[in-house]
C-alpha cells in the first residue's frame, strides 16, 4: 500500500497544532527556588507547589525551610512534571518533525522542531 | 526509551508532639497557644490554585490524547507497510505516556484542590480572638479547684475603679479569685458565677483529654496551668490532629508510583 502523502501531512499538521496550544504556557520566568512562576498574563502550571509544613504534629508533604529547598512528597511531584512536561514536548515535536520528513515537508519538519527547541522556548 | 518515574516518599510523623511551648507577649497578640498560627502558615488558596492549574493542565492532557488517538486511525488509513505501521507504534508509545502523565497530574491536582479548598478553610482562622483572650465574655472554663481552695463564698463585690485598664481586676473583696499561673505567666481572675465552673475530670475524660498529657494535667492541678489556655491548647491541637489526618488522607490518594515512558527524541 502506498503512502498517501496528503492524508499524512494533514495528520502531522493537526499534531502540530495540538502541539502549538500548549506554547502559551511555555515561556515564563523562573522563581528563586527554580520553580516558574506564574505572570499575570500566563497562567502556568508550574508554581510552587502549596506549604503545608511547618506545624506540629506534621507529616511532611512539602518541607520547605528558608535554608533548605523544597523537599516534601509534593515539591518532588513537582519536579516530576517539570521534567516529564519537557519530555513530552521534546517527544511530541520530534515525532511530528519525522513524520513531515518522511512526507518531505521540511518547512513542516522545521517548525515542529522548534517548538521542541526547549531552549528557544524558556524551558 | 526515556523512562521518567516519580516515586512518592512516605510521609514522615512528626513526633515533636505536644511539646508546650506558650509563645510569650502582650495580650493582644494571641499569647499563649502558638498552634494556631501555626496552622495559619498553611497555604490553602494556594493549595487550591496549584490543584486547579494541574487539573486544568491534565485536561489539556487528556486532548491531547483524543487528538493522538484520531489522528492515528487517520494515520492508519493513509500509510501501509513496515514504515506506517513503525510510525504507528511510536505514536502509540507516545500516547501512553500521555495518558500516564494525565492521569497522575490530574489525580494529584484533584487531591491537592481538595485539600486546599474543602478541607483547610473549615480549620483555618475560625473563631479567633482578634484581642486576645477575654475571661470575662469568653465560653472557656473555670475549673472547680479555682475556687475550692479556700472556699470563698463571699457576697460583696469588690468594685474596682481601675478595672476597664486589666492591670487590678480582683472582683472579690478578699481576692481570694486571683490567681498568677506560672506556665502562662498569666494573672486571672473571675468574678464568681460569671463564667460556668466545670469539673477538671470532666474536661479530661472529654473530647479533649487526649490532646492535654501528664505534666499538663499535673500543671492543671497545681494551678500553673491557667484552664483558658489548656483549653485552647488542646482545641488546637485536636484540629491539628483531624488536618493531619486529612493529609494523611491526601498522600493515600496519590499513586505511589508513576512511570512516563516517553520516546527518545532522536
Amino acid at each position: 500500500m502506498e503512502i498517501d502523502r496528503s492524508a499524512v501531512r494533514d495528520v502531522a499538521r493537526a499534531l502540530l497544532s495540538d502541539l502549538d496550544t500548549y506554547t502559551a504556557q511555555r515561556v515564563f520566568p523562573v522563581g528563586e527556588h527554580g520553580y516558574r512562576l506564574h505572570t499575570e498574563n500566563d497562567p502556568i502550571i508550574y508554581e510552587s507547589p502549596p506549604n503545608f509544613n511547618k506545624f506540629h504534629p506534621a507529616v511532611d508533604m512539602v518541607n520547605v525551610s528558608i535554608d533548605e529547598l523544597p523537599s516534601g512528597t509534593l515539591s518532588q511531584f513537582q519536579d516530576f512534571i517539570q521534567l516529564s512536561v519537557g519530555q513530552f514536548y521534546m517527544s511530541y515535536s520530534s515525532y511530528i518533525a519525522r513524520l513531515a520528513q518522511s512526507i518531505e515537508e521540511y518547512d513542516l519538519a522545521e517548525e515542529a522542531s522548534a517548538l521542541g527547541d526547549l531552549e528557544q522556548n524558556g524551558i | 526509551m526515556t523512562i521518567i518515574a516519580w516515586h512518592k516518599s512516605d510521609i514522615r510523623p512528626d513526633d515533636a508532639l505536644l511539646e508546650m511551648v506558650y509563645k510569650q507577649g502582650f495580650l493582644w497578640e494571641n499569647r499563649g497557644n502558638e498552634y494556631h498560627e501555626r496552622l495559619r502558615y498553611m497555604q490553602d488558596e494556594e493549595a487550591g490554585r496549584y490543584g486547579r492549574l494541574l487539573m486544568s493542565f491534565a485536561d489539556s492532557l487528556v486532548d491531547t490524547v483524543s487528538t493522538i488517538t484520531a489522528k492515528g486511525h487517520d494515520l492508519a488509513d493513509a500509510w501501509g507497510g513496515d514504515a506506517g505501521k513503525e510510525a504507528l507504534r511510536e505514536l502509540g508509545v507516545l500516547r501512553k505516556a500521555v495518558i500516564d502523565l494525565a492521569s497522575a497530574v490530574g489525580t494529584v491536582g484533584e487531591g491537592v484542590r481538595w485539600f486546599g479548598e474543602d478541607v483547610l478553610p473549615v480549620y483555618k482562622g475560625k473563631n479567633e480572638p482578634i484581642f486576645g483572650p477575654n475571661y470575662l465574655f469568653d465560653s472557656s472554663p473555670i475549673w472547680d479547684h479555682q475556687f475550692g481552695g479556700n472556699n470563698c463564698d463571699c457576697s460583696v463585690v469588690y468594685f474596682n475603679p481601675l478595672s476597664w485598664t486589666g492591670v487590678d481586676s480582683a472582683t472579690c473583696i478578699r481576692q481570694e479569685h486571683e490567681y498568677y499561673y506560672e506556665y502562662s505567666d498569666i494573672w486571672i481572675s473571675h468574678p464568681r458565677d460569671a463564667v460556668p465552673v466545670v469539673s477538671r475530670e470532666d474536661f479530661y475524660s472529654s473530647v479533649f483529654g487526649t490532646f492535654i498529657n501528664e505534666t499538663e494535667r499535673q500543671a492543671i492541678e497545681d494551678r500553673r496551668l491557667d484552664p483558658y489556655t489548656a483549653h485552647r491548647l488542646a482545641d488546637a491541637r485536636r484540629k491539628m490532629d483531624r488536618v493531619n489526618s486529612y493529609i494523611a488522607q491526601l498522600h493515600a490518594f496519590m499513586p505511589a508510583e508513576v512511570t512516563c515512558d516517553f520516546p527518545d527524541d532522536t
